[in-house]
């Protein structure tokens, strides 16, 4: 991840800082479906990164129009889960009218999603301000709420709370884990939906945990702040 | 597509799809290897053999209600209207059966390979599946889940044999099948082999395991205690079913400091004597303690430190302390401090009070005190004013030995301040820890001994937590 500097009247004792763009996402109902169970329509604990990045195209106008290098960093927050039912339309191949068929869906409520961009951040608030194309989180009938705001980040580590951690990423203290589950989740996502980039992530669902990550930057409240792995659908190997 | 060696393309690869995950380690002990990485390519073959094998003579039973119909039955749970168990099979003679389903397990010839890869993996897929061959996934007939011009999951040979083996390495119940995942490979590669000694037996027989559908969560929390090494991530249950009347998943995470304090709690001698009374403390008269207890691991970490304090306050009304309070106290402390990962500075200070809330009631050494105390702990306001006044009274009453004052500014902030958001549940561990002191310190009010004769009588571990803590070894 590449920096801003920050700007040289600060004190000269004091740690650089890099600007940020911090981007809060809210919704009042978020459901991300977990790929792996096509046959039911489990949900995941979060977003998943390649979720969000899809959300950062749609707000670019398509993935022409972001930067191959794009990575971010991201926590992510709901107060409460459920289970609802969703009819389910089955596409069928032969072109036969198939029977629509009520499915269980799971969903998150009350959702705070932050993400932290540290590269061309002015074209990011722009793109955020007025986006292409309708932004979602799993849902297509439910749109969210997005603010921008400019803050800058110190070196050094922060609190883990409900950040999105990278697997391998350890706390502070030698010998513990992050808090929280280990999740497999989709990085990226190739356009025609034939390879996907899988990596390891840690998240605390409850986002209490006080653990100090090693993280490489902290916000303005010590909160972890992370870069995960690039997103960009283009630095998907043609094949593994 | 990705142009694989010969050798590496008969090796699993381990994958994001944790069913993958345990098939790929059910195949690799079916192969005489530890790991799919260790599996050699002449192995990989006759595992792929010993299922097929499986297959055929399942599918030569016909019907599900005959004697050695188990597998037959469990494989629709698996693999439903698959060449295995189709209903067609009642008509076709033994030769037919065996060719179809022999075709069915056998890879694709490379000329009929699509041009796509395996979406698992990566490697050159041999063809499109559907739910006939890969549990959970989309019926191969619909397109909502696949990339365009895909028929189905694009899948490599060793992935789809994972897939195949994948029984083998989950608690096969006739219904919905129970599977345990982690990402900590060595708990895999163990209790997945475990696993596959056992269903080999009850797929070669063709019957059920006569222990039934022991409770879901007990077989993951046996596992756990049964593991040997640290675990370096959570564990995960999932119970599911492929069969055509509906696909149905369940899945139950424990975090990564629970599932490592269980394993532990079988292990440390002391935790050991507490891991008793904890059963106890989950135990209802309908449901031994060991469910109880899986289950809350299961669900909420909080649960399992509240049976503790329920279990340790259960008949202070009575006057009485447990003979296993100190054991499950600190047990549950240990839970409190690794799993909870609550502020070690508080720890200390509700400890420190209870102590002295224990010296106090020891000194007074009377039942009826000790009662008193319990009855506030479902009251806050009760507590508070207990406290108040028992800490004006210890200052001015020269025969109570506690030094400085019963409770602190502190430690009254964490059990009474709103602005505390645990401080019921730090409540409860003062009572907790005033249980643990008093016994260390032999309290024994007058009617003791005829009380705990009473509650000797009116209970009883139960018999399947005796099985449990005695022969944890066994699978």
């Amino acid at each position: 991840m590449t920096a801003t500097e920050s700007p040289d009247d600060v004190s000269p004792n004091a740690p650089p800082t890099i600007q940020a763009l911090e981007v809060t996402v809210t919704a009042p109902l978020v459901s991300v479906r977990n790929p792996l169970y096509a046959g039911v329509q489990v949900a995941l604990p979060c977003p998943p990164p390649s979720t969000v990045a899809g959300m950062l195209a749609a707000a670019a106008g398509g993935w022409g129009a972001v930067s191959l290098e794009t990575r971010f960093a991201m926590a992510f927050h709901a107060r409460g889960v459920g289970v609802d039912l969703e009819t389910y339309h089955p596409l069928d191949a032969s072109g036969k009218k198939a029977d629509p068929t009520p499915r269980e869906r799971g969903f998150l409520t009350g959702a705070t999603l932050t993400v932290w961009l540290t590269d061309e951040i002015g074209s990011w608030e722009r793109r955020l301000r007025r986006p292409v194309w309708p932004l979602r989180l799993g849902r297509s009938q439910d749109l969210v709420r997005v603010t921008t705001r400019r803050v800058s980040l110190r070196p050094g580590p922060g609190r883990q709370g409900s950040a999105l951690l990278p697997e391998g990423i350890a706390p502070v203290l030698a010998g513990t884990l992050p808090a929280g589950t280990l999740l497999r989740l989709p990085t990226a996502i190739s356009p025609d939906r034939q390879r996907t980039r899988w990596d390891g992530y840690h998240f605390d669902a409850s986002g209490r945990s006080d653990l100090l990550i090693g993280a490489e930057w902290s916000d303005e409240q010590g909160r972890a702040v992370v870069p995960l792995p690039p997103v960009h659908p283009a630095r998907l190997p043609a094949v593994v | 597509m990705s142009h694989v060696g010969h050798d590496e393309g008969k090796r699993p690869v381990l994958t994001a799809h944790p069913l993958q995950r345990v098939g790929a380690y059910a195949l690799a002990f079916l192969g005489g290897a530890h790991t799919p990485e260790h599996l050699v390519p002449s192995a990989f073959d006759d595992a792929v053999g010993v299922l097929t094998d499986d297959a055929v003579r399942a599918a030569l039973v016909r019907d599900t209600k005959h004697d050695q119909g188990f597998w037959l039955k469990a494989s629709m749970s698996f693999f439903p209207n698959s060449k295995m168990n189709h209903p067609s099979n009642a008509k076709k003679d033994k030769e037919e059966i065996r060719t179809t389903v022999r075709s069915w397990r056998t890879c694709p010839e490379p000329g009929a390979w699509p041009e796509a890869a395996c979406v698992l993996c990566g490697r050159a897929a041999v063809g499109f599946y559907g739910k006939k061959d890969v549990p959970l996934a989309e019926s191969d007939v619909y397109r909502n889940t696949t990339p365009r011009g895909h028929q189905g999951l694009a899948l490599c040979w060793p992935c789809l044999c994972c897939f195949y083996a994948l029984p083998y390495g989950c608690r096969l119940t006739g219904g919905p099948s129970i599977a345990l995942h982690s990402w900590d490979e060595r708990f895999m590669a163990r209790t997945v082999s475990r696993r596959v000694e056992r269903s080999r037996q009850f797929i070669a027989l063709g019957t059920a395991d006569p222990r039934g559908g022991s409770d879901r969560e007990t077989i993951a929390l046996r596992a756990l205690r049964d593991h040997d090494d640290r675990l370096t991530a959570g564990v995960e249950l999932l119970v599911f079913s492929n069969n055509n009347r509906g696909q149905t998943l369940e899945i139950q995470s424990m975090d990564q400091p629970l599932a490592e304090w269980l394993r532990l709690s079988a292990r440390l001698p002391a935790r050991r004597r507490g891991f008793r009374a904890l059963l106890r403390a989950h135990a209802r008269p309908d449901r031994p303690g060991i469910v109880g207890l899986a289950r809350n691991a299961f669900r909420s970490t909080e649960l399992i430190a509240g049976a503790c304090a329920r279990y340790l306050t259960r008949h202070l009304d009575r006057g009485v302390i447990r003979s296993d309070s100190a054991d499950l106290a600190e047990l549950c402390f240990s839970l409190v401090i690794e799993v909870m990962r609550m502020n070690l500075n508080e720890i200390d200070e509700i400890r420190a009070a209870g102590g002295q809330v224990a010296a106090w009631l020891t000194a007074e050494n009377s039942a009826g005190k000790l009662r008193e105390f319990n009855a506030t702990l479902k009251e806050p306001k009760r507590m508070r004013h207990w406290l108040m006044r028992r800490n004006l009274d210890a200052l001015l009453d020269s025969r109570i030995s506690t030094e400085g004052p019963l409770i602190t500014e502190e430690q009254f902030r964490l059990l009474f301040d709103p602005e505390v958001e645990q401080a019921w549940f730090h409540r409860q561990l003062l009572v907790v820890s005033v249980v643990q002191r008093l016994h260390e310190q032999g309290f024994r009010p007058a009617d003791r001994a005829e009380i705990a004769a009473e509650l000797a009588a009116e209970e009883q571990d139960q018999p399947e937590d005796l099985v449990f803590a005695s022969d944890e070894k066994e699978s």
